[in-house]
């Protein structure tokens, strides 16, 4: 038995006392960096970011605050629901509820639908033409259906799309700052 | 003594081997995400230039794992149809679920399958389940509402680095899903033809940053068949369990959470009893009895950060049970505290150290037949662990090492290591393990009194009286295993691993036949409880999952098992009863495939066959099984189900007697279930 005991404990130390020498050439070629953020986080923090750059066109969000309805994607809901949690975020009057198909119009003034919404976003656009919410969406096309702001997957990394038209027809205000770095749509000459 | 000084040796030479590991590896690459507040204090600029992996977390951290694991989701027990949470399990590969009667289950994993299974660490919510009596699962009294289950994780292999003893052949941890994802008004009722009835409550809300739940739960099931499948059999269920949950988001980087269950059940069993256990008048009775289990636990559980990459985790509980069986009567009350701290891109490793302290109060109701010491006993654990990460995450090797010490022990210690090369979308991974099963209750106070047979030639009437004097030490158990998985697609997954386990010091029962004479004149033999085998078990475990369209996903996987036992060191023919057990139950063979397809967006359809089998000895040669269900969802929030189990056999055994029930055929089934939920 101690034998055996005694095996184990040479095979641990020997892999061990391996990488700890098979470290130390390789250790300095290469850097020690992050460089990679979940979807769903990075996703909230955009969400989060168009909020900061955008102005309402109505005074009831100084008032009443600003409310965000997350459709179909509980990743991002959970990820929302942290950040405004957060001393970041406190100022703003930010609140999160996740909701179902029309319920998620009721007192919203963000709405992020879920790729999972897919099937009911064209008729929540229509239901909201007119009204002061802005529309975000990972969904494939969002932007050019109608919907303001489009989070794009592409080469591994997140940009976005902007529908101006639609931003404008509502009343919002979108800071340029954002405006550049993000793909436009929907220009007045377009 | 010496083997003390031996172990603090082995400590001293491998705590400063890790630190030197980790100091030299400071310029190596972990690969970390960068957390939200690292994303929050970025421009737009920055933001747009990070890359992304589509993996969630729990995903990724799959794909990232160097062991053989397996997740039964919410959604596949929902659509499975089944109704207890052992038959969920058999969703998962590698493991064996049988069914002595109707209320009697016996789950493994890698081998040694049986009532008495003592290899497993099943735990509720981070709780053990297992008890340390007879180091298995009274798996009759673990319900839950099967809704609120979130998932169940299975890891395959051993665990002990991190979990400790008995997780020597795998873990099972059932999590329900926190108060926040299940906030509403449910409702589920159903009724069939052995399901006799069934339903539970919940309803879930928010008070500022608390959520909360509040549910209960009530189930009756019908007996199985006599042999002759003429007569019902007495092995009934009536169970009802009450319980709440609430999470409380006490800061954006502090979660506390607080549960508590409680549970009455009464089933019913056909089996032996023994009314008077002595020289000349021992004699099995052959009885129908009424067994009862009760039982209340409260779990509070703290996870803070304390700093941006030093997060605190604490969790105290308190579990009691009372079991009262013809044979075993005993009260039990758990009382743990555990408390880990991680530390992540630290050196740029990710370490964690934890220690735990249970202590274990005891009460037997002692019968004639069955005796067992009223006690308190303890088990203390601390553990290491550690994970480099190298090449932007793609190569990682994890080290880690728990010392564990119980009332029946001196310090085990339970070393592994594992490596891995992976990406989002394959992964290969080999691990070595050292792993203990520890000596039990059982083993160490019991006196159990049996009718002989053999050497006492009748019509006299002798006993055994089975004993345990503590001579039983720890089962010391060698795990290899080499894995791989890959996603060809996104919505896709294959999974392959192969396995070596060797164990040391198989517990079993031994008749000292040294005394024959002194027996023959006392009518009385000894049988011991305590290390007489050594085994091998090799094999290899393969499941898929193919999101083949939006509307149809397939899912299956493959067993293969292969185990040799040797009686070692007494060579008497005596230590044969856990080989014969394992010819019994575990099969060489099982698979599983399923299938969900959503013909329209109201209408689901789900099959699965399971078959496990040939079996190397007994009467029972295999099982097939096939479950079939219908889910109709007419309006939002209401979900109206048909579900057919069993439907390859009118009736069928599907395990032998054991020593503390007869089996009974278990029936083709139907029931009709449906769930309202109001938000």
């Amino acid at each position: 038995m101690r034998l055996f005991l005694n095996n184990n404990c040479r095979i641990l130390c020997g892999c061990l006392l391996a990488l700890l020498l098979s470290l130390h050439p390789i250790g300095s070629s290469i850097a020690a960096e992050k460089n990679r953020a979940g979807i769903s986080d990075l996703k909230a923090v955009y969400v989060f970011n168009f909020i900061r750059f955008t102005e309402w066109p109505t005074s009831d969000v100084h008032r009443k605050g600003i409310s965000i309805n997350v459709l179909s994607e509980e990743d991002v809901y959970d990820r929302l629901k942290n950040i405004i949690a957060k001393p970041v975020a406190k100022g703003l009057g930010l609140s999160v509820q996740s909701c179902e198909q029309d319920r998620c119009i009721r007192n919203s003034s963000v709405l992020y639908i879920g790729e999972s919404g897919r099937q009911d976003f064209k008729q929540l656009l229509k239901q909201l033409e007119g009204e002061a919410v802005l529309t975000i969406s990972d969904i494939p096309g969002f932007a050019e259906q109608g919907g303001m702001v489009e989070i794009k997957y592409h080469n591994k990394k997140l940009t976005f799309v902007v529908n101006l038209q639609a931003v404008k027809r509502a009343g919002f205000y979108i800071s340029a700052q954002l405006l550049q770095l993000g793909e436009i749509v929907g220009r007045d000459n377009e | 003594m010496k083997r003390i000084v031996l172990r603090w040796m082995r400590i001293r030479v491998l705590l400063p081997l890790m630190v030197a590991v980790g100091i030299s590896a400071i310029p190596a690459v972990s690969a970390e995400r960068y957390s939200a507040d690292d994303l929050l204090s970025m421009d737009l600029e920055q933001l747009a230039n990070v890359k992304v992996t589509t993996l969630s977390k729990r995903e990724e951290r799959y794909m990232a794992t160097a062991g053989a694991v397996f997740v039964i989701t919410s959604d596949d027990i929902r659509r499975s149809g089944v109704r207890s949470i052992p038959d969920a399990l058999r969703l998962a590969p590698g493991l064996q679920v049988s069914q002595t009667n109707a209320n009697q289950f016996q789950v493994g994993i890698r081998g040694q399958t049986d009532f008495w299974t003592d290899l497993l660490l099943v735990m509720v919510d981070g709780r053990p389940i297992y008890n340390t009596t007879f180091s298995g699962v009274w798996w009759v009294a673990q319900n839950y509402p099967l809704e609120e289950i979130a998932r169940i994780e299975i890891v395959r292999g051993p665990g002990g680095a991190i979990w400790g003893s008995n997780a020597v052949n795998g873990v099972i941890n059932i999590i329900t899903k926190k108060a926040g994802a299940s906030q509403g008004l449910r409702i589920t009722a159903g009724e069939g033809t052995e399901e006799t009835g069934f339903g539970n409550i919940s309803y879930g809300a928010s008070s500022g940053d608390v959520d909360y739940r509040l549910y209960a739960m009530r189930e009756t099931r019908d007996g199985g068949l006599s042999g002759n499948g003429l007569n019902d059999m007495p092995d009934f269920r009536r169970m009802k369990q009450q319980g709440f949950r609430l999470d409380w988001n006490a800061s954006a980087s502090t979660k506390v959470s607080l549960h508590g269950d409680a549970y009455q059940i009464h089933s019913g069993q056909y089996g032996t009893w023994m009314p008077n256990p002595t020289v000349g008048n021992a004699s099995n009775a052959q009885i129908n009895s009424l067994n009862a289990f009760s039982g209340k636990n409260i779990v509070s559980r703290v996870e803070t950060d304390i700093a941006s990459n030093v997060s605190l985790k604490g969790q105290l509980f308190y579990d009691q049970y009372k079991v009262h069986t013809q044979i075993i009567r005993e009260k039990k009350e758990t009382f743990d505290g555990e408390f880990q701290v991680d530390f992540s891109d630290i050196l740029n490793q990710n370490i964690s150290v934890g220690t735990n302290v249970r202590r274990l109060r005891s009460h037997f109701n002692n019968t004639p037949q069955f005796q067992m010491p009223t006690r308190t006993t303890g088990i203390t654990s601390f553990f290491i662990n550690d994970e480099l990460a190298l090449f932007d995450g793609m190569f990682r090797i994890i080290g880690g090492l728990k010392l564990e010490k119980n009332s029946y022990t001196t310090w085990e210690s339970q070393p592994s290591i594992r490596t891995i090369v992976s990406n989002d979308n394959w992964a290969v991974w080999a691990s070595a393990s050292r792993t203990v099963r520890t000596p039990n209750d059982m083993e160490n106070g019991l006196s159990w009194n049996r009718k002989a047979s053999g050497w006492c030639t009748p019509p006299r009437v002798c006993l055994v009286k089975q004993t345990g004097d503590g001579r039983a030490k720890s089962e010391h158990v060698k795990s290899y295993e080499v894995g791989a998985r890959l996603r060809p697609t996104e919505k896709s997954l294959i999974e392959l691993t192969a396995f070596k386990t060797i164990y040391k010091g198989v517990l079993d029962t031994w008749q000292d036949k040294s005394n024959l004479a002194t027996n023959a004149a006392t009518g009385i033999t000894y049988e011991y409880l305590t290390n007489v085998l050594n085994g091998k078990g090799d094999g290899f475990e393969a499941n898929f999952r193919v999101e083949a369209f939006d509307e149809l996903t397939l899912k299956g996987s493959y067993t293969y098992l292969h185990q040799v036992y040797v009686d070692y060191p007494v060579k008497d023919g005596e230590t044969k009863w856990t080989v014969l057990s394992n010819k019994f139950q575990d099969p060489r063979s099982r698979f599983h495939v399923g299938l969900s397809w959503d013909p329209t967006k109201m209408l689901e359809f789900d099959a699965n066959v399971y078959f496990n089998g040939p079996f190397r000895d007994g009467s029972v040669n295999g099982n097939h099984r096939l479950d079939m269900r219908v889910g109709i969802k007419p309006i939002e929030g209401l979900e109206i189900s048909f579900v057919a189990q069993d439907m390859m056999n009118l009736k069928h055994f599907e395990n032998e007697n054991n020593s503390m029930q007869y089996a009974t055929q278990q029936q083709q089934r139907w029931y009709m279930r449906a769930t309202y939920l109001y938000k």
